[in-house]
């Protein structure tokens, strides 16, 4: 028998804050955390980017800090928030079998950089010791579960876009269907380095940087937008079987009701209306809701040319009349595209919105773009909403897919 | 080598093991374990790789497993001065 999946702690570390009373007050606000970075070599002008303005040796004890790269470090630093968290309530959650699930697409970067140019510039002798297990894409997750003694499954997604997303799908389905009782799961992401930048450069889907305003550089569905903004940050949730957390007393946040995930199959990097339709029809059914129910979407909206367009079409075909009512927003206008981890972030936006009752804005929407007609919470934050349900898109390069619904606890 | 004698050499290597890992000069006996000082098995490459630059030595590709502070100097003893 199918069991329900609830959250009881949330972390978040990004660019527009780094714990969830922080995040939650710049989406309120509808704060950018994005700016010109500093120290890269800029091949074509200005680079911006979303930063997690944070002094890291802080938060992670120097032993443990050598052997990750800042990709863990975001990490660790989320989970600490969102286990603390957890811990409210007559006992703690058993972590012993905790599973860790987190998504990434690209690892240790800042250490794979390194070692690269240790290797083609220098005499490559140095290539430090740690430099493969800071650079693994479970890193992260072995980081964590090694913290807090987790003995259940870790697993790294590793979609591009949707990697969160779907690490947290993943969780709630192991849980739902009896694997694991409980598990630290969310995404990690942290490639804001010279070659990663000069790579995306050349697919041509970066936003160009607003010179006079670097912070409004994303615009998702304005009509003036040209593309997104890369972003690094980790947002970790705490997923438990229902019953254990009530058994224990618990502090239960929301509940993960449904997710979809599918694959385009039609391009590589375009994404594709089907696609994304079929992954949100197939989140509302495992969910029982009907589309009305659904109170406010966090578009997966990345602000590039075709992206929103399709996105806005992918809804509308979902969500049909209902479509004009329905609240969307895309919170990547503030924090950027945070990759592997943009679709946890975007979730604990979500999650945030569900408890606070408000619907966080698409900031720099001052160019309506006709293709994009849906309503986008432009520029400010909505008080006093009324909502039950809530969803979060994530479309990945590859044409991976996924959708997650989170409900109030009942 | 590096142009200091085996004991100079072996007080020096000390003295910046006791450094690096914060352990006292009495603790770190040549018999001493490297897991018994506490000692991550990846940080002590990563150190006798700082000890190679700071010394100006290089050391041949082995894996020797090092097990106690003599094993340590031993293969340190085994470098040739760099250049």
């Amino acid at each position: 028998m199918a069991r329900k999946v609830c959250i009881t702690g949330l972390g978040i570390v990004s660019p527009i804050g780094n714990n969830v009373p922080a995040f939650l007050a710049s989406l309120r606000a509808g704060r950018s955390g994005i700016r010109v970075l500093a120290g890269q070599p800029p091949t074509r002008g200005m680079r911006v980017g979303g930063v997690v303005d944070i002094d890291l040796s802080a938060h992670v004890p120097a032993a443990k800090a050598t052997t990750m790269d800042r990709v863990a470090q975001l990490a660790f630093i989320a989970a600490n928030e969102a286990i603390t968290a957890s811990r409210v309530g007559n006992v703690p959650p058993d972590l012993s079998r905790a599973g860790v699930y987190l998504g990434c697409s690209i690892g240790g970067a800042q250490a794979l950089e390194n070692a690269y140019a240790e290797h083609f510039l220098r005499d490559g002798k140095r290539i430090k010791p740690f430099s493969v297990v800071q650079t693994m894409a479970n890193s992260a997750a072995g980081q964590i579960a090694l913290e807090y003694g987790c003995h259940g499954p870790s697993l790294t997604y590793s979609n591009a876009c949707s990697s969160s997303a779907v690490s947290i799908g993943e969780a709630y389905r192991a849980i739902k269907h009896g694997y694991v009782d409980c598990v630290i799961t969310g995404g990690s992401e942290a490639m804001l380095v010279p070659g990663i930048i000069n790579a995306w450069e050349a697919l041509r889907t970066l936003a160009i940087p607003d010179l006079s305003a670097p912070e409004t550089s994303c615009r998702p569905f304005a009509k003036d937008r040209t593309g997104l903004v890369l972003a690094e940050g980790a947002a970790i949730l705490v997923l438990e079987d229902w019953e254990c957390a009530r058994a224990r007393g618990a502090n239960i946040i929301a509940v993960i009701s449904g997710y979809g995930a599918n694959t385009d199959a039609s391009h590589i990097t375009k994404p594709d209306v089907a696609g994304q339709s079929m992954t949100i029809h197939a989140a509302l059914a495992d969910a029982g809701l009907a589309c009305e129910q659904i109170g406010y979407v966090n578009a997966h909206g990345t602000a590039t040319l075709a992206g929103d367009v399709v996105e806005t079409s992918a809804i509308k075909e979902v969500f049909g009349a209902y479509a004009k009512s329905l609240p969307v927003s895309s919170t990547k206008s503030m924090h950027g595209h945070v990759m592997g981890a943009t679709g946890a972030v975007e979730l604990v936006a979500t999650i945030c919105a569900l408890r606070e009752q408000f619907l966080p804005p698409t900031i720099n929407l001052l160019q309506p773009d006709p293709e994009c007609d849906l309503d986008y919470v432009p520029n400010r934050a909505r008080e006093g909403a009324s909502i039950t349900h809530v969803m979060s898109n994530s479309f990945a390069f590859g044409g991976s897919n996924a959708c997650l619904i989170v409900s109030e606890a009942p | 080598m590096s142009d200091l004698n085996q004991e100079e050499l072996r007080e020096k290597l000390k003295a910046m093991i006791s450094e690096e890992f914060k352990i006292p000069m009495d603790k770190l006996t040549p018999e001493a374990t490297i897991e018994s000082l506490g000692i991550d098995s990846l940080s002590l490459i990563d150190f006798i790789f700082d000890i190679e630059d700071k010394l100006k030595l290089e050391m041949p590709d082995s894996r020797t497993p090092l097990k106690t502070l003599a094993d340590v100097y031993a293969e340190i003893e085994k470098a040739t001065p760099k250049g």
